[in-house]
């Protein structure tokens, strides 16, 4: 399949990638399937592309690399109650960006995807726990860190 | 729009499994109890739009943060376990 988005021209990837959320995201529900585009390089921040709407993208980074036991409630819980598979769990956090104002990271509302059935939701946690634009600084090494109170 | 009357304890019922029940009223504001099958979300309206507006804002991201050189980028593995 080749892949058209706006903002990376095109990108030759194979079908079996797509990702798909059945209710979109959070105030893009008509947007669907999505591909996940990773850095070659050491590069932390990934991009989920939409399929559907090629000049839709969003930057995202691995939840692993969120300090602290992030997210709670589990995955696999917020797999179950988000209606999707639970076969291989990776939660992907989207970041934002605005020229000279770094990055924050909307750890309210995570995307917790089965890469096993490429079932996907965008889940959203407790308001008083988390919100949806911290500050975040992303290492050299692994880990990026960030207070995720 | 479907506007209804309801008392304490009485409920409203959407298809799809979705029940919405008056639990109490006071001068504070209107106490609802809502329960829905695994799938379907329930939010405050502002919790969503918070998420929404987060959301529109990571799509129009630009920064030197962001690696846009679709020579960098490349295909998911999906292969943590299958490599």
């Amino acid at each position: 399949m080749r892949v058209a988005g706006t903002r990376f021209g095109e990108i030759e990837l194979d079908d079996a990638k797509t990702i798909v959320f059945s209710r979109g995201l959070i105030g893009f529900p008509e947007a669907r399937r999505y591909v996940l585009l990773e850095p070659r390089g050491p590069g932390q921040v990934a991009w989920l592309q939409s399929l559907d709407m090629p000049e839709l993208a969003f930057p995202v980074v691995n939840g692993a690399a969120i300090a602290g036991s992030y997210p709670e409630p589990a995955p696999a819980k917020l797999a179950h109650d988000a209606g999707i598979a639970a076969s291989d769990l990776a939660v992907l956090v989207i970041v934002a960006a605005a020229k000279g104002k770094g990055l924050v990271a909307n750890l309210l509302a995570p995307l917790v995807v089965d890469l096993e059935s490429r079932s996907a939701a965008q889940v959203v946690l407790d308001p008083a726990q988390y919100a949806a634009a911290v500050p975040l600084t992303l290492g050299s090494g692994p880990t990026a860190t960030t207070d995720a109170r | 729009m479907l506007i209804l009357q309801r008392r304490v304890g009485q409920r409203i019922v959407v298809s799809g499994g979705i029940e919405i029940t008056v639990t109490s009223v006071s001068k504070r504001g209107v106490r609802l109890a809502v329960s829905a099958p695994p799938g379907v979300t329930v939010l405050r309206g502002e919790v969503y739009d918070d998420v929404a507006q987060a959301n529109a804002r990571a799509a129009d991201s630009e920064g030197a943060e962001l690696d846009e050189d679709s020579k960098a980028l490349q295909g998911d593995h999906d292969a943590r376990s299958r490599d």
